[in-house]
């Protein structure tokens, strides 16, 4: 089945959830792996987001510039003994779009946010 | 029961954990598949994406002392994104090259219904070698069961890369039916759907498809 464009999955509509409510919690930028754990921190499902599933659902989001999204100073990881992270971060068109959406939870729908992207 | 907070970096770094994790291998293999022969800076940026994943996976594994579910864990979701990982893979190749993504990554019906049809008979046999001594006495060389995955891989892999696919397809549906001529009838679809699938590829490329 075809995406309609501008529109928002309910796991897009749970990740800027996530994203928002990590902020809220003093953390502006996650990545990757803290937004699949914030996922199951407010959703229902026990498991993580599949990697594949969440870094396709956070390039569209890119894509539509409903998140912001940059490489991780790689003198910092490697000071910390780690590989390079992706941070993201909600933007303003994000949070609209999100507004828009409403609720999550509605099998099959995507809510419609063109509007707002454009 | 949340993670707020970043917690995997308040911790120091220690000794890689995943080293010998075969779930940790076996995502960075299937990575490494999936990003081959993409734009290098596109295929490194996409595994240091999930080599940073696996990272942080790790650490709060660690943290949380749930080290013993975290092989499962990462089978579960590499498995589960497998269907993201290929439709991403074939919307990058799709912008590499210059041709419409959705054109590369339709999937006719008949590919559908072949894939299903052959999975399910490989089911069939395989589920039937283990649990009848009746069908385990059935003469079948060996490579039959080697042209049966064959057969299915190459349906799968022709999906991303026709030519290939085509190929591997063909040989395994050569093995079967060199081995067990009575079941080939049920492999049929596969060179069928194969060539087409080529033959459309090529037209595609030429600029000389029906619709494309």
């Amino acid at each position: 089945m075809r995406r309609k464009v501008g529109s928002l999955v309910p796991l897009e509509v749970a990740i800027l959830d996530a994203l928002v409510e990590l902020r809220r919690h003093g953390t502006a930028e996650a990545h990757g792996f803290l937004i699949a754990s914030e996922l199951r921190a407010l959703g229902d499902d026990r498991r993580l987001t599949a990697y594949g599933t969440l870094y396709k659902a956070l390039d569209r989001l890119a894509d539509s510039g409903a998140v912001d999204r940059r490489w991780e100073d790689p003198e910092v990881a490697a000071q910390e003994g780690r590989p390079r992270r992706r941070y993201h971060r909600i933007t303003l068109t994000g949070e609209t779009a999100r507004a828009v959406a409403g609720p999550i939870g509605r099998p099959r729908e995507a809510a419609r946010w063109g509007a707002a992207v454009t | 029961m949340g993670s707020r907070g970043d917690m995997s970096a308040t911790r120091a770094a220690g000794p890689p954990l995943e080293a010998a994790d075969r779930g940790a291998a076996a995502v960075r293999a299937w990575v490494a598949l999936y990003t081959r022969r993409l734009p290098g800076e596109l295929a490194a940026s996409r595994q240091e994406l999930i080599e940073a994943d696996l990272w942080d996976e790790a650490r709060a594994a660690e943290s949380l002392g749930q080290t013993a579910g975290l092989g499962p864990q990462r089978w579960g979701r590499l498995i589960r994104g497998m269907p993201a990982d290929l439709a991403w893979r074939l919307e990058q190749r799709g912008r590499a090259t210059g041709a419409p993504w959705r054109t590369t990554m339709r999937i006719s019906k008949g590919q559908f219904v072949a894939i299903g049809g052959v999975t399910i008979l490989y089911g069939v046999y395989v589920a039937g070698l283990l649990v009848s001594p009746d069908f385990r006495t059935l003469e079948r060389p060996p490579g039959v069961v080697v042209g049966l995955g064959l057969s299915i891989v190459g349906l799968l892999w022709a999906i991303p890369s026709p030519r290939a696919g085509f190929v591997i397809g063909l040989v395994g549906t050569g093995l079967v039916m060199a081995g067990m001529p009575w079941f080939f009838l049920g492999f049929l679809p596969v060179p069928i759907v194969l060539g087409y699938r080529l033959a459309r590829d090529r037209q595609i490329a030429r600029g000389t498809a029906p619709g494309a």
